[in-house]
């Protein structure tokens, strides 16, 4: 979703095919009630008959169609040719909005081009080229006299390749391509009007057919004037460089640097939401002031005043081929007095002194449009600074709401207030005004409101919490339709109309160019309808935003200082903030007095429970953002409110995890799901797949159910062990029960799209047996929070039938890695590991067990065989397991293990401290330090290797149960194994902690600080420095441990 | 002399006059004609309906030029024509015997 974050939404409003509308009239005529053809066409026909039949097929002017149709076909044979395809002609005429324009059009353009014979054979042998014509010539009277002027473009219209969306890159390289072949200036500029006259009419042509929703248009015609003005700027500059040279500044260093120079757009064209005949709004900006290094010499601003200057014209001017672009420049510093081209500098100081809010406001669409990309993004972080400077709300929206008023004032004197579309009451105006107050307002603190395209700044506004997801959808639906409007009426004339027509002739023709079906007046009718409610639901949230009552003066605050000071915050100032965020909150958004009743219970009653809680100052914070994100909905305010334990158990919750608050406040419909009716037992594997198959959640996929569902359940887990205190033995148990369910539904999933897709192989009529074992922690049943999934895949025998086992599998893991870590909008469900598939990456993905036990006897290195020690069998064909098991038995423990292969543990062991713990003064790493987790598993997997041939029980995956077996077989003392798995446990229990805090670097820990007092609260610990005595003391005796086996039989260490 | 003869895509043409007028070459004959090459005898979708690609509309350039220009203007009509993909035509040159213009006579590279 990075870039283009918000195109869920933004997709869900393509809208159907709009000039399809033909489709529901063409019932109105059927071909046969018609005269015969040629009758239309003779000229010695009497024409009563078929001027009859012409308005019947809805042509307002029946005679002007018939002379048209004569027109058409002046001689005999031409006539003999486009008799036949006639009614098919007539026929998608009268469905079209204007049926008398489109003939109107088809005849001009069957004059212009070089051979009609040819035409009309188009025509007859491609079957959509009349219906795709007859549309596009009914629909933009400039897009018709686009086609009579190049004729030639109709077959290139024509051709599949064409009608398809175009890329940045392949609009830039279309139109580079199309000047490249000239030399002068004149036909280059010539070229350039041609090729932008040429893609109009293919994006024009897909718009009116609605093969692009308005998305699509607005951001291809807006990246084809990017390609145009790279264009028109490549064919400026060679002159400028032969007269003046190329002009440098002082770099830091003291050498003269090139000066770099960007075109920056701004308004729709900045938005990627261009329109037909909207003015390009530019600005230039230069890296810094300078001279050019001749042969005539002049300053930097005359060389880039020119530069612009040419630019501007080479667009602007009109040649034999026309013109590219109407450029706007006065959103400049100074307006239209100010120097064409400024230096970032410049830009700075002039928005620090003079620059007017709605100045600033026109900067949150800057984008870069072409040129030298460091100036572009230096100018680019200057808006930033600019746009978003803390501290503006106030002013910004008293400022907004009067410049409105003043658009308002000055339409209601012509009498437009509501007929037009962009700046009437109502209208896109008001929307773009909505939204950009709110992105001034909160882009500040938000970086991920700074979108400069409307309908994904709404998203974007949505997702934060500052508008509801009902009202951003309803303003996204009156934005697409009230553009949509603006688009039909620009693209029939490529004028900048934005006045809904008052003759109600066109305004019908209007309604039918917009899709409504019907009567010419019914068309109307609803077709205005529907525009007065939108323009009454923008205008409401307008007014509501900007209106609301009481937002000067909140209520005082349920609070008094005594009361803060009681909680013992430590930074209290923060603490204070944080109280009035929640309590003014969201409160641009009008707070009803419900919610604000909800608000104040529960800021008492947070008073008193963060007093409890050990971390107060972070868990208000996490409060604050998780009411900000859950928007001001009563019910969750007032569950929080009413029930003790849940909010005590929330703001625990906050302070022990960040990572997962994160979900809890991406997702605040969970908490329906918390409090004390989450203390049920963790359930098993099967339960939770049973679970997963009553847990719906509308138009999500599989895989987005599977991780809303996993992030439920692991969110509950948590939630009983954070807050309820649950053991954490339960609760590693529930991670790794949670962790095989998702993997079990996962691979069912996997499964039948691989059998969908290929079939599926088989032995003597059976299934090719499979198995998923588990590696790692999963393999030991040790899942923490967040851990990866180290997998492989294996199976019985090479199939006899059906495809080939290695296909099929390797498709089944494919897809079942994706089901798994694709991160989609619901995040990721687990990371999942395959390296440790034998011979690591390089591989297949899912090998036979034949393989597996030829690679483990022949190739296999040591470290392949200790990985195996963690190996466990999840889910598949029990006999494979019991197979596998066996296999596992002879070829991991068989050999046993020789002084030799335990120094090349060692040596493995001392490259991972070294690499990966890089421990030294002021790092202590607890998994691959010295003592560290990695010691005590090592030291336990050399001991199962060297005796596990002999003792069965030691042949586990689990690192916990083999510590306690070798003390009962006697390998350790038993005294030393007790301590050895103590120790084990503090580890864990550390990195655990670590984790759910996302500290960094990872797996380290703080030697100062607050996360190591709060880990050693944690820990029962008095103060971080009993924690690392703590510490100190576990890794001295790990270490002391690994070395006493390592050098037990002669390995040196 | 020669005849230069150059069967492009309709769309290209207006550049190809530009380009030719750039160099110096005014006079040419224009047709549209239909042909195949390689693209014919396998169906394509168009808006999701299928047809066949039979004979495609083309254009064709006609001008005879004098032998010293010929290489010159071939290869500025193929810069101009030029786009990558199948279809975007070929270029014949012929020799031409004589060339007469009918108002005055002239003969030769005179009459061109």
């Amino acid at each position: 979703m990075s870039g283009r974050a918000g195109a869920g939404v933004v997709r869900g409003l393509r809208r159907g095919p709009i000039a399809g509308a033909g489709d529901v009239l063409t019932e109105r005529v059927r071909p046969e009630a018609l005269p015969p053809a040629a009758d239309f066409l003779d000229p010695a026909v009497p024409p009563p008959g078929c001027l009859a039949a012409l308005g019947r097929l809805g042509f307002r002017d029946p005679a002007g169609a018939l002379a048209n149709l004569r027109r058409l076909a002046e001689t005999p044979d031409v006539r003999d040719q486009l008799a036949p395809l006639l009614p098919r002609l007539l026929h998608h005429l009268g469905a079209t909005a204007d049926p008398d324009m489109a003939l109107n059009n088809l005849e001009r353009l069957a004059a212009a081009v070089l051979d009609r014979r040819g035409f009309y054979t188009l025509l007859a042998g491609h079957p959509e080229a009349i219906p795709v014509l007859t549309t596009l010539v009914a629909c933009s009277q400039f897009l018709a006299d686009a086609l009579v002027r190049s004729p030639q473009t109709v077959p290139w219209l024509l051709d599949p390749r064409v009608m398809q969306a175009r890329s940045g890159e392949a609009m830039h390289a279309e139109v580079a391509a199309a000047c490249r072949p000239f030399r002068t200036e004149e036909a280059r500029l010539n070229a350039l009007r041609r090729v932008k006259r040429r893609e109009l009419c293919r994006i024009g042509l897909r718009d009116v057919l609605g093969d692009a929703d308005l998305v699509t248009t607005t951001e291809e015609l807006s990246e084809l004037a990017d390609a145009c003005l790279a264009q028109a700027w490549a064919i400026v500059e060679p002159a400028l460089h032969a007269r003046y040279g190329r002009p440098g500044h002082g770099a830091a260093d003291g050498h003269r640097a090139a000066t770099g120079f960007a075109v920056i757009a701004l308004g729709k064209h900045g938005g990627a939401e261009l329109n037909y005949s909207s003015d390009i709004d530019l600005c230039f900006v230069y890296e810094a002031e300078g001279e050019t290094d001749g042969p005539e010499v002049v300053s930097s601003r005359t060389y880039f005043a020119r530069l612009a200057e040419q630019l501007v014209g080479a667009l602007t001017a009109m040649t034999e081929e026309g013109t590219v672009y109407r450029v706007d420049l006065r959103l400049r510093p100074e307006g239209s007095g100010g120097p064409l081209a400024l230096p970032l500098d410049a830009y700075r100081a002039y928005h620090a002194t003079r620059g007017a809010l709605w100045e600033r406001q026109a900067l949150i669409k800057a984008r870069v449009a072409a040129g030298d990309e460091r100036v572009g993004q230096a100018f680019l972080d200057l808006v930033r600074e600019i746009v978003y400077r803390p501290g503006q709300e106030r002013e910004a929206l008293g400022e907004i709401r009067a410049m409105k008023n003043r658009i308002d004032r000055r339409l209601r004197a012509r009498g437009q207030q509501e007929r037009h579309v962009k700046l009437g009451v109502g209208g896109i105006r008001d929307i773009e005004f909505h939204v950009q107050a709110l992105q001034l307002l909160y882009g500040g603190q938000d970086p991920w409101l700074r979108e400069r395209n409307s309908l994904r700044a709404l998203h974007r506004l949505a997702e934060r919490g500052y508008l509801s997801w009902e009202e951003s959808g309803r303003l996204a639906h009156a934005y697409v339709f009230l553009r949509t409007i603006e688009h039909r009426l620009q693209i029939l004339h490529a004028l900048q109309t934005h006045t809904l027509p008052a003759d109600p002739d066109e305004l019908a023709k209007l309604a039918r160019r917009l899709g409504y079906a019907g009567d010419r007046e019914a068309a109307a009718r609803t077709f205005l309808l529907d525009y007065d409610r939108t323009r009454r639901t923008v205008r409401a949230a307008f007014e509501g935003f900007f209106d609301a009552p009481g937002r000067e003066a909140p209520e005082a605050p349920p609070w008094d200082a005594a009361t803060v000071a009681a909680v013992g915050f430590a930074d209290p100032e923060r603490a204070r903030q944080n109280l009035r965020l929640l309590w003014e909150g969201p409160a641009l958004v009008a707070v009803p007095g419900a919610v604000r009743a909800a608000l104040r219970t529960l800021l008492r009653a947070t008073l008193d429970a963060l007093a409890t809680v050990p971390d107060p100052d972070a868990a208000l914070d996490a409060l604050e953002r998780f009411v900000a994100t859950a928007g001001p909905r009563t019910a969750y305010l007032a569950r929080l409110a009413e029930v003790p334990a849940l909010l005590g158990g929330v703001l625990t919750f906050f302070t022990r995890s960040e990572r997962l608050a994160q979900t809890l406040i991406s997702r605040p419909e969970l908490l329906d799901t918390l409090g004390p009716a989450a203390g049920a037992a963790p359930r098993s594997a099967p339960r939770l797949r049973e679970a997963f198959g009553a847990f719906p959640v509308p138009g999500a996929d599989d895989a987005d159910r599977l991780r809303l569902f996993k992030q439920r359940e692991e969110l509950e887990i948590a939630w009983r062990d954070l807050v309820l205190g649950e053991e954490p033995i339960r609760v590693a148990w529930a991670l790794g029960e949670l962790a095989e369910a998702c993997l079990g539904l996962a691979w069912e999933r996997a499964m039948a799209a691989a059998r969908a897709a290929l079939g599926e192989p088989l032995i003597a009529g059976r299934p090719v047996p499979a198995l998923v074992v588990g590696m790692g922690k999963l393999g030991g049943r040790e899942l923490d929070y967040g851990s990866d999934l180290d997998l492989v895949v294996l199976y019985g025998g090479l199939g006899e039938t059906g495809p080939e086992a290695h296909v099929f599998f390797d498709r089944v893991v494919d897809h079942l890695y994706m089901l798994l870590t694709a991160i989609t909008r619901t995040g990721q469900a687990f990371r999942v590991d395959l390296r440790l598939r034998q011979g690591g990456k390089a591989t297949a993905l899912a090998h036979s067990l034949e393989t597996l036990d030829r690679y483990l006897g022949e190739e296999a290195a040591l470290w392949e065989r200790q990985a195996l020690v963690r190996a466990r069998p999840i889910l598949g064909d029990p006999a494979l397991a019991r197979r596998f098991m066996k296999l596992r038995c002879a070829r991991v423990f068989g050999p046993g293990l020789s002084d030799a292969e335990r120094a090349e543990i060692h040596r493995v062991r001392t490259r991972m401290e070294l690499e990966l713990g890089r421990e030294g003064p002021g790092r202590v790493h607890l998994k691959f330090g010295a003592g560290g987790l990695v010691d005590v598993e090592f030291l336990v997997q050399v001991l199962q290797l060297t005796h596990g041939a002999r003792h069965g029980r030691l042949r586990t995956a689990s690192t916990r149960v083999a510590l306690a077996r070798l003390g009962t077989l006697g390998i350790l003392p038993e005294a030393t194994a007790g301590r050895l798995s103590e120790a084990y446990e503090f580890l864990r229990r550390l990195l655990r902690s670590l984790r759910l805090r996302q500290a960094r670097p990872a797996d380290c820990l703080p030697l100062t600080g607050h996360v190591l007092a709060r880990l050693a609260r944690e820990a029962g610990l008095d103060g971080g420095r009993a924690l690392l005595a703590r510490h100190r003391e576990v890794a001295e005796f790990v270490r002391a441990e690994y070395r006493r086996v390592m050098q037990a039989a002669g390995g040196e260490a | 002399m020669k005849k230069i003869e150059a069967i492009i895509k309709p769309f290209k043409l207006d550049d190809v006059k530009e380009a030719l007028t750039e160099i110096g070459v005014i006079g040419m004959t224009v047709m549209e004609v239909r042909g195949f090459g390689r693209q014919k005898g396998h169906t394509e979708l168009y808006r999701g309906s299928e047809y066949t690609i039979d004979f495609l509309p083309k254009v064709k350039v006609e001008l005879v030029v004098a032998d010293s220009l010929v290489s010159k203007v071939v290869e500025t009509i193929i810069a101009a024509a030029k786009t990558g993909s199948i279809g975007d035509g070929k270029v014949f040159v012929l020799p031409v015997e004589e060339a007469v213009r009918i108002r005055t006579g002239e003969r030769g590279e005179d009459a061109i």
